[in-house]
C-alpha cells in the first residue's frame, strides 16, 4: 500500500505540474466562448425602445423559427445519428439574423433575412439562408447561391430526404 | 417490489455504462476531426494533451466496463481471485490512469476557469472514494470496502450524467455556451448524492457483507 501511495501520489503530482507547461486555463487570460453567443437569445432592439404594435421581438421570432425550422431539422439529424447532440461538447442548430438585421427593428410583414446554423462542437456550418415573414407565417429557404428560393416545409422535406440517404453533411 | 427497482436501476446503470465506454472507444480511429476534438482544434499539436486525451478514454472506457460486474457474485462471486484482479485493474486503471489524466484535461476545459475547478473537483471525487475502496479492502473493512466502491462506480457513471444534461441544456434549456460547459462541469454533485441514496436504500446488502467475513 506504502508503495502504491508513492506511485498514486507521484502520477497526481507529475499530472498536475506538466499541466502549466502550456497555457492553460488559468494561467491565460480568459477569452469568452464566442461561436454561440451572437445574437441567439438578445433581443437587438436597443433598450429604450418600445415595441410598436407592428414590430416583432427577436424573441417572438426566433421562436417562430425554431418551431417552424429548426426542430424538424433537428429531428432529421438525430434519426440519422441519435447521439449527435448527446455528446461532451456543445452541439445545437440556431437561427441567427444576417448583419444588416441585426441592429435595427423588425417588423413583422417584412422580410426578415437570417441563416439558419449547424453548431457542431462549436464548429460552424451554415445550413440555409431563411427569409420571414412574420405576418404572412412564411420562411423562404436559399440553400446556397446558385439555388432557387424555396418554401420551407418543402425545403425541409428534401433535406430530411437528403440526410437519410447520405448522412449529416460534415 | 425492492429487488424489482433494484434490477431496473442496474439495467438502466449498466446500459448507459456500455453507451458511454462505446462512445470513449469510438474514438480510437484515431479521426483527430471527430467529436469532442472539433472543439479542440486548438490543441491536437500539444502531443501531451492528446496522449492524456486517449489514455484518459480508454482507461474510463475501461473502468466503466470492468466495474458494474464486480458487484454482482453471480457474475463474479465476491470471494473469487477473479473479483481481486479485475477489481485492482479497475481501480488502477482510475487511481493511475483515467483519474489523474483527467485532472490535467480539466485545465483544458471547454467553459474557462469555472469549469476547470469543476473538472479538478470532479476528478478529485472520482479518485478519491476509488482509494477508499482500496484502502478499505486492504484493511479487510468489507462493509467500508461497499461503500466506497458504490461511490467511485457512481462517480466513474458521471461522465453520463455529463452527457445527459449537455443536450438539455443547449436544446430545451437553450443555455449560453460557456453556461452549459461550467453547469457540466458540476453535474457530478448529482452522482454523489446517488451514491449516498443508494447506500440508504442498501442496508439489505451491506449487512450480508458481515456475514461474508464469517
Amino acid at each position: 500500500m506504502k508503495k502504491f501511495n508513492i506511485i498514486f501520489v507521484g502520477i497526481l503530482l507529475s499530472c498536475f505540474l506538466v499541466s502549466f507547461i502550456d497555457s492553460n486555463n488559468l494561467n491565460t487570460p480568459q477569452k469568452r466562448s464566442n461561436i454561440a453567443l451572437e445574437s441567439i437569445v438578445e433581443d437587438p432592439l436597443p433598450a429604450h425602445n418600445s415595441l410598436d404594435g407592428d414590430t416583432l421581438s427577436f424573441e417572438q421570432l426566433n421562436r417562430y423559427v425554431t418551431d417552424e425550422m429548426i426542430d424538424p431539422i433537428m429531428d432529421c439529424f438525430e434519426k440519422k445519428d441519435p447521439h449527435l447532440f448527446m455528446t461532451k461538447c456543445y452541439s445545437r442548430i440556431v437561427f441567427r439574423l444576417s448583419s444588416n438585421n441585426i441592429s435595427s427593428t423588425l417588423y413583422q410583414d417584412f422580410d426578415i433575412k437570417g441563416s439558419v446554423i449547424f453548431i457542431d462542437c462549436s464548429v460552424e456550418m451554415r445550413i440555409a439562408d431563411v427569409s420571414v415573414n412574420y405576418t404572412n407565417k412564411t420562411i423562404t429557404v436559399r440553400e446556397s447561391f446558385r439555388s432557387k428560393d424555396q418554401d420551407y416545409k418543402i425545403y425541409l422535406d428534401d433535406l430530411c430526404k437528403y440526410i437519410a440517404k447520405n448522412g449529416i453533411p460534415k | 417490489m425492492r429487488n424489482i427497482i433494484f434490477y431496473i436501476l442496474w439495467f438502466v446503470a449498466i446500459f448507459f455504462a456500455l453507451y458511454l465506454a462505446s462512445i470513449a472507444l469510438s474514438y480510437f480511429a484515431f479521426d483527430l476531426n471527430y467529436g469532442f476534438l472539433k472543439a479542440k482544434q486548438h490543441l491536437i499539436h500539444n502531443k501531451l494533451w492528446l496522449v492524456f486525451f486517449f489514455v484518459h478514454l480508454f482507461f474510463g472506457a475501461m473502468a466503466t466496463l470492468t466495474g458494474w460486474p464486480l458487484f454482482f457474485s453471480k457474475i463474479i462471486p465476491f470471494k473469487s481471485v477473479w473479483h481481486k484482479r479485475v477489481g485492482k485493474f479497475y481501480i488502477y486503471s482510475i487511481l493511475l490512469f483515467t483519474g489523474p489524466t483527467g485532472l490535467y484535461l480539466a485545465f483544458f476545459a471547454e467553459g474557462g476557469k469555472w469549469a476547470t475547478l469543476g473538472f479538478i473537483l470532479m476528478s478529485f471525487a472520482w479518485m478519491l472514494p476509488t482509494y477508499m475502496a482500496l484502502y478499505t479492502i486492504v484493511k479487510k473493512d468489507l462493509v467500508g470496502h461497499y461503500r466506497w466502491i458504490i461511490r467511485s462506480y457512481c462517480m466513474t457513471l458521471s461522465g453520463v450524467t455529463l452527457r445527459l444534461f449537455m443536450p438539455f441544456g443547449a436544446r430545451f434549456v437553450q443555455l449560453e455556451e460557456e453556461t452549459t460547459f461550467i453547469i457540466s462541469s458540476y453535474i457530478f454533485v448529482l452522482n454523489i448524492i446517488l451514491g449516498e441514496i443508494i447506500l440508504l436504500f442498501n442496508k439489505q446488502q451491506q449487512d450480508n457483507l458481515v456475514n461474508l467475513i464469517d
